[in-house]
């Protein structure tokens, strides 16, 4: 009751056990599909009878699928209702508990009836969003077939350097469908030779009408291609693509496509203006930095637009002649950075643990919506244009950055804020962070999956719940502005060191001193690439020198992280998977918990030592534990006099005792 | 929630206290808000245990209307200073005592009595004054700063039939997404034109198929391979292109000529002469055509001339029926 009495409105925590049961019950949910689909494909590949994983069909998969019981024998159907029975009995008579809680007022029921109701809700999308990219004809295909193929996709990220090494490029693509009745997916791709001039597999086709058909489908794939082939990969343009599609093998996407063939990149429909346009943009940014020292050409494309800058690929925009390209194609690869610089650049960022800084977060949209909403009340306007304009400010934002978990993370969640902005209420971050989390989820369940967004929405976390009590006590204990800049690094980091260890097992030891070194520039260099990104499509020259200063604000990055995660004490091996992310966990709350035990020992010595002091003069009664107030004066000035007074009194005791 | 209750409680308890006059009638209600009050303090837990007692002794009193903050320093029942005029209409009495009154306020009472209506309409002047619960006590104001973490059953209701109208529309989303592609799939073999003739009889004469189906199928070939592609076909009626395939690869094996002789010139092996022949494109045009291929790859469909320039929507309608894409 007391707890209700002192309950603060500005500060509202109440979705966030919700949303915590929403990622819980999101990545069980896939868990849990992912195990029964790898039962089902291995049934299958059982009763095939020793035909290889390759050749397995989509008509047992799609038996098993059908979720009818085809199982012959008696007990196990009565076994299967008695238990789909006894489920619906213990879900009913939960939800009369509940009821029952609810009318008494016990004080929990609420949020239990809302975690129970949005764990079913993450569960149920986890599983649909699962099921219809199984069912998905491009993955039945791949799953069976795994073979030459013709897709006809749409680009839907940008092409970056391929982490395969067969491969130099890779880029995410979202299937319009395969193209069947053609040579091509039929695997005997040369059969009509008829090589003439620009050759391509024939088929019958009409002027008007394509006769071939096309499978539709809608999965998400990865292509893989040569160099020759990425440069013209424009996002947002639709292809006719050639090659092996096949289930994935690591990655976040379902399924791969390596090109390979004659021919097989064939543009169908150019990008949307507004793609074009962003991409004229991106790559007149990296004209522009190409001529920064080598530092400067792999950071500053990572602070501005979080993509380092060893993986780009330059993409030839619209109407240049093939031959043309090729030449330009090859000089801006063979200058690109040195290999083993930029590997050894990230590495060392990576360990040093300031690498967060190359991907897009928060920070570039706060400092944008900072920016105009000054300009906004500059100009008096009213809060819902405003309001609008920051919103409308977010969106582009958003559309000149690398696609990335966290930007969805960072744009969702700065659109509700200035959604609250314009109706006037204050912002709630913790709110916000978990109508983000849960809508997010909801329509893409499987975002819960990745860690960009997990390490993203882990930083928010730990900032709005602990950056304000660790700035307290630090602030008792260093300069001011030093203390918010550790007090930031600290709490952000309590959530993400689980996660960074389920990456990679091994804890960064010099992180606080790394971001203290580099925070003081961050800011500024952000500013900066984002100017030279929005004018170097028409005035190089200035984003010339907006880049040449951002790239110095690199520079003490690039020092810090050479220095500082070169050594050999600067990674602290831990163990991995989900055991090294609890105990990770738990060694924070032991650290924790210690330091909240020393902060009571120092501060019960300390008032001790004061009533005493004070016993001689005051009339308190003596054994008062705790006199209200905080002590006067600055802590250091305090105890640097009363050192220099006890070192005085030590070294000359007969001048003090005169 | 509480706060409501109490507030509905004690408005409808408080007006019928500020209708009494001193007296009886005023002890009868006086009791009757001692059951109200008592059934407040019950409604929240366990109070001070002398407050039962003293809520029977005490004559002209009422139970205090207690706003949560000071549910811990106002005691349950408030002691009203009697005042010559009759009319109490106080409002939210809830100090240890009344608050002294300004100067002059017994005429101001006297004037305004006459026009109080029945609904308790307060005077300004029983607001102004310094009360004794306005000291700087910690308790009487309490700090707040415990964050919320606890959902009444209204927020919950709410919270949830958000949750479930989002849970309605991403589910339509992917619906809509599967029926579409499960309608377009099975509208799409209907577009294959011309070659194939037993493709309608596909889940009748799979059977047929079968043998070929088995000799056309792609890398592991086996007949049980193709007898799950023929339950496949049958049994998940959104693919049935799996057989069909095998057919139009037949009959594209069968009747495949790179040429057919209907003398259009075919758009991705034309040279710049040919073009030029086309009435309608001239040097340039041509040259802007080949240049357009080189850079496409090749042409899929002669509306793909539109992206030329110099050839407008009235140019390909003139030309149309003298190119083809092959």
């Amino acid at each position: 009751m007391d707890w209700m009495l002192r309950e603060q409105g500005s500060r509202d925590w109440r979705l966030l056990p919700v949303a915590l049961t929403m990622w819980a019950a999101s990545l069980a949910a896939h868990l849990v599909f992912d195990w029964w689909s790898a039962a089902a494909e291995s049934g299958a590949a059982d009763m095939v009878g020793g035909v290889d994983a390759v050749g397995i069909s989509a008509g047992e998969a799609a038996v098993h699928m059908g979720a009818v019981p085809v199982s012959e024998d008696a007990g196990a159907v009565i076994a299967s209702v008695t238990s789909q029975v006894m489920l619906a009995a213990v879900a009913v008579l939960l939800l009369m508990a509940l009821g029952i809680a609810l009318r008494m007022g016990i004080r929990w029921s609420g949020t239990v009836a809302v975690c129970l109701a949005v764990a079913c809700i993450g569960g149920i999308t986890a599983i649909a969003s699962d099921a219809a990219a199984w069912r998905d004809p491009a993955a039945v295909w791949a799953r069976s077939q795994g073979s030459h193929t013709q897709v006809r996709a749409t680009v839907t990220a940008p092409v970056v350097a391929s982490d395969q090494r067969e491969y130099d490029c890779q880029a995410d693509v979202r299937l319009n469908g395969i193209i069947m009745g053609t040579d091509a997916t039929d695997g005997a791709f040369v059969r009509n030779g008829a090589a003439v001039g620009a050759n391509v597999a024939t088929y019958a086709d009409d002027s008007s009408e394509s006769s071939e058909t096309m499978l539709h489908s809608k999965a998400k794939v990865r292509v893989y291609a040569e160099e020759r082939y990425c440069t013209k990969l424009n996002r947002g343009a639709v292809y006719r693509l050639t090659g092996t599609l096949e289930q994935a093998e690591y990655g976040r996407m379902p399924l791969w496509l390596l090109v390979e063939g004659e021919e097989p990149v064939i543009r169908v429909k150019g990008p949307p203006w507004h793609r074009a346009v962003v991409e004229h943009m991106q790559q007149s940014f990296f004209h522009v930095t190409e001529r920064l020292p080598d530092q400067g050409r792999v950071l500053v494309p990572g602070l501005t637009l979080g993509v380092l800058g060893q993986d780009y690929v330059s993409v030839t925009t619209d109407s240049t002649t093939g031959t043309a390209s090729e030449p330009a194609g090859e000089e801006s690869w063979t200058a690109s950075v040195n290999e083993t610089y930029a590997n050894t650049l990230e590495d060392r960022f990576r360990r040093s643990g300031i690498m967060h800084l190359m991907a897009v977060s928060g920070g570039h949209f706060v400092l944008l919506a900072d920016m105009v909403r000054r300009l906004c009340m500059r100009f008096l306007l009213g809060r819902k244009p405003s309001a609008a304009l920051i919103a409308f400010a977010y969106v582009l934002l958003a559309l000149l950055m690398f696609p990335g978990d966290s930007v969805t993370r960072a744009l969702v969640m700065g659109l509700l804020g200035a959604a609250a902005y314009g109706i006037g209420r204050r912002t709630q971050s913790l709110s916000a962070l978990s109508w983000t989390v849960i809508g997010v989820l909801i329509f893409d369940p499987d975002m819960s999956q990745s860690y960009g967004f997990a390490l993203s929405s882990a930083a928010v976390l730990g900032i709005v719940l602990f950056a304000g009590i660790l700035g307290r006590t630090l602030v008792k204990l260093l300069p001011e502005t030093i203390a918010q800049m550790t007090a930031m690094t600290m709490a952000a980091q309590m959530f993400t060191l689980p996660i960074q260890i389920l990456m990679e097992p091994e804890l960064p030891l010099l992180s606080v001193p790394a971001n203290l070194l580099v925070s003081p520039f961050v800011g500024f260099a952000t500013v900066t690439g984002l100017m030279a990104l929005a004018c170097a499509w028409c005035v190089p020259w200035l984003a010339g020198m907006f880049a040449w200063i951002a790239s110095l604000g690199t520079l003490v990055m690039e020092r810090v992280a050479m220095w500082l995660g070169g050594g050999e004490w600067t990674a602290l091996p831990w163990p991995d998977g989900v055991t090294g992310a609890l105990l990770m966990l738990l060694a924070e709350c032991g650290l924790a918990a210690l330091a909240v035990l020393t902060a009571r020992f120092v501060r019960y010595r300390l008032m001790r030592d004061m009533v005493l002091g004070m016993d001689a003069t005051a009339d308190s009664e003596p054994g008062e534990d705790r006199s209200p107030g905080e002590r006067f004066g600055s802590a250091r000035r305090v105890r640097m006099s009363l050192w220099w007074q006890e070192t005085r009194k030590l070294f000359l005791p007969a001048g003090d005792r005169t | 929630m509480g706060v409501s209750r109490i507030s509905k409680h004690a408005s409808g308890t408080g007006t019928g206290t500020g209708r009494t006059t001193a007296g009886g009638r005023g002890r009868g209600i006086g009791s009757g808000s001692a059951q109200a009050a008592g059934r407040l303090r019950d409604l929240r837990g366990p109070s001070r245990a002398g407050d039962h007692a003293t809520s029977e002794r005490l004559p002209h009193t009422r139970p205090a209307v207690i706003p949560e903050w000071d549910r811990h320093t106002a005691p349950a029942r408030v002691t009203l200073v009697k005042q010559p005029s009759s009319a109490a209409k106080r409002w939210r009495d809830t100090s240890t005592g009344s608050p002294p009154p300004p100067p002059g306020h017994a005429r101001i009472r006297e004037l305004s009595a006459v026009s109080i209506s029945r609904t308790a309409t307060k005077p300004l002047s029983e607001l102004i004054g310094v009360r004794p619960s306005d000291a700087a006590d910690e308790t009487s104001r309490r700090k707040r700063d415990r964050p919320r973490l606890v959902f009444t059953v209204n927020q919950a209701l709410v919270v949830i039939l958000l949750l479930i109208a989002a849970l309605g529309v991403s589910l339509t989303m992917l619906v809509q997404q599967s029926m579409s592609l499960a309608a377009l799939s099975a509208g799409g073999t209907t577009r294959i034109a011309g070659n194939e003739a037993e493709r309608d009889d596909t889940s009748s004469s799979v059977t047929g198929n079968e043998s070929e189906n088995g000799q056309n199928q792609l890398q592991t070939d086996s007949s049980t391979d193709s007898d799950v592609a023929e339950d496949d076909a049958n049994g998940t009626p959104a693919y049935p292109n799996t057989s069909d395939k095998s057919e139009s690869e037949q009959n594209a094996n069968a009747t495949t000529t790179p040429e057919p002789d209907d003398g259009r010139i075919d758009l991705n092996t034309a040279t710049s002469e040919q073009l030029q022949t086309i009435n309608g494109i001239g040097p340039v045009t041509a040259e802007r055509i080949l240049e357009h291929r080189k850079a496409i790859g090749r042409f899929v469909s002669v509306d793909q001339l539109l992206d030329v320039k110099g050839i407008g929507s009235k140019t390909l309608e003139k030309i149309r029926d003298q190119v083809k894409v092959g």
